[in-house]
């Protein structure tokens, strides 16, 4: 029995030897190499290069989709927001994302989540989510969830790329990138135009549209220890409901520009880096609409927003025996100016806003403690002094987070505690009407666990999180009369339990099959029932010879009742040469997927968060 | 007990890391060009998969010194000229005295081995790597 085993054991181990099989083995590697990901910082979610391609993930919202107990969800404008519990406000500023070392932040609105949540993917190799309160030493303020992109570059993609798409209902994607590699340094620039054209609603005789059309550049410059980065987009999209509750919508545009840039420098090994980055955003928000109910006919209104931040980062890791102590200073400017808006073509002389810049100096300690090779603790400790230059709430907030990690080869067990507080973000603060100066920082106290089993080809990952939140901001908004409602925090005190079951089976190097089951429980501020979610994903990635096959199905029970959807997507891409192949990928085929209610006034509007779409494209590597 | 040694097997397979594989695959390489057991490999610059414990090749300080010459950057001593050179990008294919080179690019990994260089070294390549002769 053994001989047989020995035949085996050496068949094998020769198979693994072939010099294909181990290029095979490499490219795999490669992707899941530890390089960026850190299995302490939270519960972590990787989508390798390998996985976006297959998925044929043409923009965030693809990805986060399905995410664990989350779900993509939009504003009453149409913008990116993932934790959506009023479609009036952006309830994102928790959401932190990261292009490389540098977050995508809005100055005014905190998270830049509602100018990024679903950008392009193309010049992305692999995205790494972080949930349950991740570490602090990404960013300058505490985190919900941390999304990282991390872009290609001439390492591993010497050359370029060519993507064409289209739809059914004319949306498109068009896309180039180049990389490539001199002595010293490399270089990367990206250039894409995505178009697309969303299912639209007849609404009080008006038409509620979603259309988006982006122009989007990226470009880096890079040695072995610097390197400088400059991303500018051009954004123009349907503002969909808009603002003003009840309206007939004649027209709804929402415009923004964005440019930024970063560098990230690495010295005394890499133990101290460096990081500044600027950002500038312009946006315009045009609306023309009626009030039927009222009578009135031909309302304009125009707001301007001016948006300004500067963030410096300075940190330095020290390896001491058993302790891996991190200490970063982090610095954040922002100004914001909303003064600019008239209604009706006339300037609104009478408002001005409370304050326009802010400075937050930030601090953060955490010590990384290995109790021996299976057992690691880690105790972070993070402090924001916000100054503000004006009467409003500054506050001084405190974070800790307590963690506790057990790794055997095929177990592991995180256990998480953490007390954050989240400032209350400028536009909830100055808004017209719907602010309040006094508005508190909310105050999340959490555990979480999660425990992971592995064998050679499955993995079983078990995720419970409970957080009490307290001074919950109920967001501002205009009454049917027009009577503006301030936001205020709430004294109910909200419990919100999250857990999840999910299960991956690779049942070859090219195949795997992935299945979740999400269930969530929210306390609401606006009735006594909690909002109870159950959400499930079905995954199957296969490769046959040169064609990739994408099957998923996404099954969400929403909260609050209301019929389930699912969410059939069908993803085909066959490779004719290693540098040309062509894809079809058929999203939400049974027109039967998530959707998204607004309420307005009294009436509710169920609409489609991913419309039913046919993608055709090609893609050649040059 | 059969079930549980292959299950091993496949564990250690598959959780080696990338850089232990390109040390792997670079060994092939090796073994495939020196008729030495243990040939004398050079690099010019900081190669982590090149810097594990092996005992199928040793580094040496000097191109003068070694047998194989990898190369990062785009000039090498004149005096190393005539080694094996093997190259880590696809630019370094473009000067005549590199034999191979082993290179990422478009997003995956690429091995290419040039018959001219093959033929004056008298190098005979293995059938398994001859799929990457050009």
């Amino acid at each position: 029995m053994f001989k047989i085993v020995l035949i085996l054991l050496t068949l094998l181990s020769l198979q693994a030897d072939d010099i294909n099989s181990l290029i095979q083995d490499y490219v795999k590697a490669s992707e899941l190499s530890n390089k960026t990901k850190n299995e302490n910082a939270g519960n972590l979610i990787v989508y390798t290069r390998d996985d976006l391609e297959r998925m044929q993930a043409l923009t965030l919202k693809d990805l986060l989709k399905s995410l664990r107990y989350f779900s993509y969800s939009e504003s009453r404008r149409a913008q990116s927001d993932l934790l959506n519990f009023d479609s009036y406000s952006n309830n994102s500023k928790g959401i932190r994302l990261y292009l490389n070392n540098h977050e995508l932040s809005s100055p005014l609105h905190g998270s830049g989540f509602i100018y990024f949540g679903d950008m392009e993917l193309e010049f992305i190799d692999h995205v790494e989510i972080y949930t349950g309160f991740p570490s602090f030493e990404f960013g300058v303020e505490p985190a919900t969830v941390v999304i990282r992109l991390y872009t290609k570059d001439a390492t591993h993609d010497e050359g370029g790329k060519v993507k064409l798409m289209g739809s059914d209902n004319s949306s498109s994607v068009l896309s180039t990138y180049y990389t490539d590699s001199f002595e010293d340094f490399n270089y990367f620039a990206y250039l894409g135009d995505y178009s697309n054209n969303r299912d639209a609603y007849d609404y009080k005789g008006g038409t509620l549209g979603r259309d988006q059309h982006r122009t989007r550049f990226y470009g880096s410059l890079a040695n072995e220890n610097h390197s400088v980065e400059l991303h500018a987009v051009q954004s123009k999209n349907d503002a969909f409901m808009g603002t003003f509750e009840n309206a007939q919508v004649k027209e709804n545009d929402l415009e923004y520009s964005c440019i930024s840039v970063s560098t990230h420098s690495k010295f005394l090994d890499d133990s101290l880096t460096f990081d500044f980055s600027y950002v500038n955003i312009d946006s315009v928000y045009d609306q023309n609409f009626n009030l039927p109910d009222l009578n009135i006919t031909d309302l304009t209104a125009n707001n301007k927003v001016k948006e300004e931040g500067l963030t410096l980062r300075l940190q330095k890791k020290w390896n001491l025996s058993d302790n891996e102590v991190t200490v970063g200073l982090q610095y954040r400017y922002k100004y914001f100016d909303i003064t600019e808006r008239t209604f009706n073509d006339k300037p609104l002389d009478g408002f001005t806003q409370a304050y326009d810049s802010e400075n937050i100096f930030s601090l953060y300690l955490q010590d990384l403690y290995s109790i021996n090779e299976n057992n690691i603790l880690s105790l972070s400790l993070m402090n924001q002094f916000y100054q503000r230059n004006g009467d409003v709430n500054a506050p001084n907030n405190l974070q800790l987070r307590l963690g506790y990690n057990y790794t055997v080869e095929k177990f592991s067990a995180k256990t998480t505690l953490s007390a954050q507080s989240f400032a209350a973000e400028p536009y909830t603060l100055i808004s017209a009407g719907q602010s309040n100066v006094n508005l508190k920082s909310e105050s999340y106290y959490s555990f979480a666990q999660e425990l992971t089993f592995k064998s050679y080809n499955t993995i079983n990952n078990f995720i419970f999180t409970y957080a009490n939140l307290q001074d919950y901001p109920i967001p501002g908004r205009q009454d049917p009369n027009g009577t503006n409602i301030k936001p205020r925090n709430s004294e109910k005190s909200l419990d919100i339990i999250t857990s999840s079951y999910e299960f991956t089976y690779y049942y070859s190097q090219k195949d795997k099959f992935e299945f979740n089951l999400n269930y969530s429980s929210s306390d609401s501020v606006y009735n006594n029932d909690p909002a109870q979610l159950v959400s499930s994903l079905l995954r199957s990635l296969n490769t046959f010879g040169k064609l990739d096959v994408l099957n998923e199905l996404w099954v969400v029970v929403p909260a609050y009742g209301g019929d389930s959807s699912f969410d059939y997507t069908l993803g085909l891409k066959y490779r004719t040469t290693k540098d040309f192949s062509a894809q079809i990928k058929a999203v939400n085929v049974f027109d039967n997927g998530e959707k998204r209610t607004y309420i307005d006034g009294s009436t509710r509007i169920d609409t489609s968060i991913y419309d039913r779409k046919l993608w055709i494209g090609m893609e050649y590597l040059f | 007990m059969i079930k549980l040694l292959l299950i091993l097997l496949l564990s250690i397979v598959s959780s080696a890391s990338d850089i232990q594989i390109e040390k792997k695959i670079y060994e092939t390489f090796f073994a495939a060009l020196s008729k030495k057991v243990k040939p004398s490999v050079y690099i010019d610059v900081h190669i982590p998969s090149l810097e594990l414990d092996t005992d199928k090749f040793s580094l040496v300080s000097s191109c003068q010194k070694a047998d194989i010459v990898i190369v990062t950057k785009k000039t090498i001593d004149a005096g190393c000229e005539k080694k094996i050179i093997f190259g880590t990008r696809y630019r370094h294919l473009k000067k005549v005295y590199v034999l191979g080179a082993f290179f990422w690019q478009k997003g995956r990994p690429n091995i290419v081995f040039k018959r001219q260089q093959l033929d004056s070294k008298k190098i005979k390549l293995p059938h398994a790597l001859q799929e990457f002769i050009e």
